[in-house]
């Protein structure tokens, strides 16, 4: 008798304990790939979806991308994502989205009534990919169709991606832009989209997605474009591989391409004579990629003299990302701020309030070391004498 | 109601344990056989009155003319060509009176038994009942006028199949021979592999009218006396009218009649019997049958195979691995499907989760109602396979094969990925036959419960089905064991199968 009570009672338990209730069926979903934030100029938020349509999806010769976009506008995020609903035939569900497309409107206007929903709801996916568009809204952006892809948004997620072969964007997901917009001394820097030409593209090819978009707290301050991008990248060590460009020893006009296979780099800080140093110390090997002219550089000197030309290059290319930030945006958008924080805490509570006008005097110092391992398969470049 | 509930509770906990047989088993009516050669006929013809095959023949025994005598057996279950050649003739036509002194103390019975009776299995039965079993038996009975006893040739003779491959248990490497439906050849067999006296069979015969031989079986100093014990006093409780074939017995001695899990093995082959006898295991093997129970039967026996111990060890291990990964394959794969389908879409990696999205989008069912379906047809299939004459069964093969893998996903009642689960479910459970049964009713609870809370139904399932598995027990022995309760030194034959040379160590 007393089995059985605890039977029933422990059987209870399913229900009672199970935390989630909501069972739906796969086709009683409506997917969305991306979403798109805009502001309107009624400061409304305008919200585009770009959902599958799963009937298009396995068949064979469907005409067009398997997806449509909806677009609702509404006074908050939350509420424009309830209004899609009266629009599309299912409730929809983010779970496996992809894409976060925030409109340059809403970038200027400021984030944060989107990353607080974002953060909060259960469901969003946080691999999901943020980007920043330029000179363009985030729902003409999802209205593009894809030659290759039958959903465009995975398209417009891998040629974000992509940009980890030559390092002219940020890859970054959105637990990425979740930690580094709540960390404290450090700004936002989103990967950045727009198009080639003037007109808005028919497809994702007419797409470019190089250089950056640079937040100061919530707002966007500006953009870098692909070499500056790099520069910062190079600062906080999230470069794969790139290739680099430089001139010959002979004949100037002549270049040489480098592929980087390694990069290392570590930001410190330090005090000196009561002034705050940021330092950057940058380590990369690489091999010859490529080269133009008949030229053999492949003894100890040629090699040594392409180093130093890599040193050059990624110096200049880091001191002008430095140039852009202490005096044209004004913002520790390297996350300087964050060290100073760590490693003196003290100093960092009196000057917290004021570090990004600190951060504009700061004097920085850039190491570099590069290395050349390889030459390819050959050393002196073929010739047809 | 409650009464009700405690009643069915008071059943529930019927067992062969702490059973008593509810009728007392009857007793068969001791008679004299009648001194009178003509008496004791005429009882014999009344007592196979309407029952044909009685075969009678009077004969005059050549030593002794005066006292009348006949013979009688039951057609087709004696060898006839042997009673002609050593009973009837040496009877009819020695005459070794001249030997016998003018007194003798013995009994003409007892004398020809002696004398002329040159059969090895003959004894003498004083009583009817006896007479009227060996007969049944197939013996052969000569009653002679004035003696008390009849004389019982016993050599029974009748078709028997021959030893063939049994084809539920094939293999690839192993010993092909099979029982067969014979207990002595079946117990010949198993002989023959064990050469030693240390090798007991003990006879035990049940059934009322059926009257079938049991023979227990096991090796003495192995096997552990106590369950030995215990094992005969279950089959002595059995009181049953008719015992055709082994599961009869199974059913009266499962520790856990309700229970779904098998705690009986079964198994055909010879080796099979001999190697688990080994292990310290009694079989009973059953008369009229080729399938041999042995106990106790433990979950872990469904990983093992006899190819096992036959194969390199290492090979012998990784198969072991794979058996067990079937087995949660089979018992789980359509409850995780439906999960994911109804709940935990997040999982999905999202390539998958397009292409499932796309084959899921026409089915106007939901994935319980899909999954079920699926699985009772292919269930109704698998079991009209198994009845279907052999002529007719590669049509059933060929429709079950239409049926399941094009037109119910082009009609659009099922998504492709359904049937690769469902085919996939099915093929994995045979490779573990012995729990297909318990299996398929764990796939239908695992399922239900996923379509109502998801994982967190299938995490329960499995919890509710491992907590009562603890708690079976196979003649005393845990079920699980040796998982639960875990003892390392026997876990070298279950996930694994360690080399041969340190399971013989131990066994010695």
């Amino acid at each position: 008798m007393k089995k059985i009570i605890l039977l029933v009672l422990v059987l209870l338990q399913i229900i009672t304990l199970s935390g989630c209730w909501n069972n739906r069926e796969i086709n009683d979903m409506v997917i969305a790939l991306a979403f798109g934030i805009d502001m309107t100029e009624e400061k409304e938020i305008q919200l585009t979806v770009q959902t599958v349509i799963p009937r298009k999806l396995g068949q064979d010769g469907a005409e067009g991308n398997a997806t449509v976009t909806y677009t609702e506008v509404g006074s908050t995020f939350f509420e424009a994502i309830r209004k899609l609903t009266t629009v599309s035939s299912h409730k929809i569900y983010i779970g496996h989205i992809q894409l976060i497309v925030f409109g340059e409107s809403v970038a200027k206007d400021g984030i944060q009534k989107i990353i607080d929903f974002l953060e909060r709801d259960h469901e969003f996916r946080r691999q999901a990919v943020p980007v920043v568009t330029k000179d363009m809204s985030a729902k003409e952006l999802l209205e593009i169709g894809s030659i290759y892809e039958a959903l465009p948004a995975v398209h417009i997620v891998n040629m974000i991606r992509n940009n980890d072969a030559v390092g002219f964007s940020r890859n970054m997901i959105l637990l990425d832009l979740f930690e580094e917009y709540n960390s404290l001394g450090n700004h936002l820097v989103m990967g950045l989209i727009a198009k080639r030409g003037v007109d808005v593209p028919q497809h994702v090819k007419g797409l470019r997605v190089q250089g950056a978009a640079v937040f100061s707290g919530e707002r966007l301050v500006g953009f870098l474009n692909s070499y500056e991008t790099r520069g910062y990248l190079w600062v906080v060590d999230e470069l794969d591989s790139l290739i680099l460009v430089v001139p010959h020893k002979e004949d100037p006009e002549k270049l040489v391409s480098l592929e980087t296979i390694r990069t290392q780099s570590k930001m410190d800080v330090a005090i000196i004579d009561n002034e705050i140093l940021l330092k950057v110390v940058i380590k990369e090997e690489g091999n010859i990629g490529g080269k133009q002219g008949p030229y053999d550089q492949t003894d100890v000197a040629g090699i040594r003299y392409l180093e130093k030309e890599k040193e050059k290059l990624i110096t200049h290319e880091v001191t002008d990302v430095f140039d852009i930030a202490q005096n044209q945006f004004k913002v520790d958008f390297f996350g300087f701020g964050t060290l100073i924080h760590k490693k003196y805490p003290q100093l960092w509570k009196e000057i917290e309030e004021d570090w990004d006008e600190i951060f504009t005097k700061c004097p920085v110092e850039i190491k570099v070391e590069t290395k050349i391992r390889g030459t390819g398969q050959i050393f002196a470049p073929s010739s047809s004498e | 109601m409650f009464r009700k509930i405690i009643g069915i509770m008071r059943y529930l906990k019927y067992s062969p344990v702490n059973r008593h047989s509810l009728t007392p088993i009857p007793k068969d009516v001791e008679e004299k056989l009648d001194l009178d050669i003509e008496a004791a006929k005429k009882r014999l013809e009344e007592i196979f009155h309407h029952s044909e095959g009685l075969i009678i023949r009077p004969f005059k025994i050549r030593t002794f003319p005066r006292n009348k005598a006949f013979i009688c057996y039951i057609d087709g279950l004696v060898d006839t060509d042997a009673m002609e050649l050593n009973v009837l003739k040496p009877l009819m036509s020695q005459d070794i009176s001249s030997f016998l002194g003018v007194k003798t103390s013995r009994t003409i019975a007892v004398v020809l038994v002696e004398e002329i009776i040159t059969s090895v299995n003959t004894f003498l039965v004083g009583y009817l009942n006896q007479v009227v079993d060996e007969l049944l038996k197939g013996g052969t009975v000569i009653v002679v006028d004035g003696s008390p006893s009849a004389i019982v040739i016993s050599a029974a003779h009748w078709e028997t199949r021959g030893v063939t491959e049994p084809s539920a248990e094939t293999v690839i490497r192993g010993p092909r021979e099979g029982f067969n439906e014979d207990l002595i050849t079946n117990i010949t067999l198993i002989r023959r592999k064990v050469k030693s006296p240390k090798l007991k069979f003990e006879y035990i015969t049940r059934g009322i009218y059926s009257k079938t031989k049991l023979a227990i079986c096991y090796i003495d100093g192995i096997a552990n006396p106590k369950i030995v014990e215990e094992l005969k006093n279950r089959i002595e409780k059995i009181n049953i009218d008719v015992v055709l074939e082994s599961g009869y017995i199974e059913e009266f001695i499962d520790d856990q009649p309700f229970c779904t899990f098998p705690a009986i093995g079964t198994t055909e082959k010879p080796d099979v019997v001999v190697g688990k006898i080994f292990e310290g295991r009694i079989a009973v093997l059953c008369d009229g049958t080729p399938f041999v129970l042995t106990v106790p039967h433990l979950l872990v026996e469904h990983l093992q195979t006899s190819e096992d111990y036959y194969m390199k060890w290492v090979f012998a291990s990784t198969i072991r691995l794979f058996r067990l990964m079937a087995l949660v394959i089979t018992s789980t794969l359509p409850a995780i499907y439906v999960g994911v389908q109804t709940f935990h879409h997040e999982i999905i990696p999202f390539k998958l989760f397009l292409s499932i999205m796309s084959a899921r989008e026409p089915i106007p069912i939901s994935s319980l109602t899909e999954a079920l379906l699926m699985i009772v047809i292919f269930k109704l299939i698998n079991e009209a396979g198994i009845r279907m004459p052999t002529a007719v069964g590669q049509a059933i093969s060929v429709v079950g094969a239409i049926v399941l893998g094009q037109a119910v996903v082009e009609a659009g009642v099922a998504s492709p990925l359904m049937i690769i689960v469902v085919a996939l479910t099915a093929i994995t459970s045979f490779v573990v036959p012995g729990l297909q049964n318990s299996i398929f009713l764990i796939r239908i609870l695992l399922l239900v419960l996923a379509s109502i809370v998801g994982f967190y139904g299938i995490a329960f399932g499995l919890l509710f089905i491992f907590v009562y598995m603890c708690n079976l027990r196979s003649f005393g022995v845990p079920y699980l064991s040796p998982f639960a309760p875990t003892s390392v030194e026997d876990l070298e034959d279950t996930f694994i199968r360690a080399p041969l040379w340190t399971l013989l160590i131990k066994r010695r």
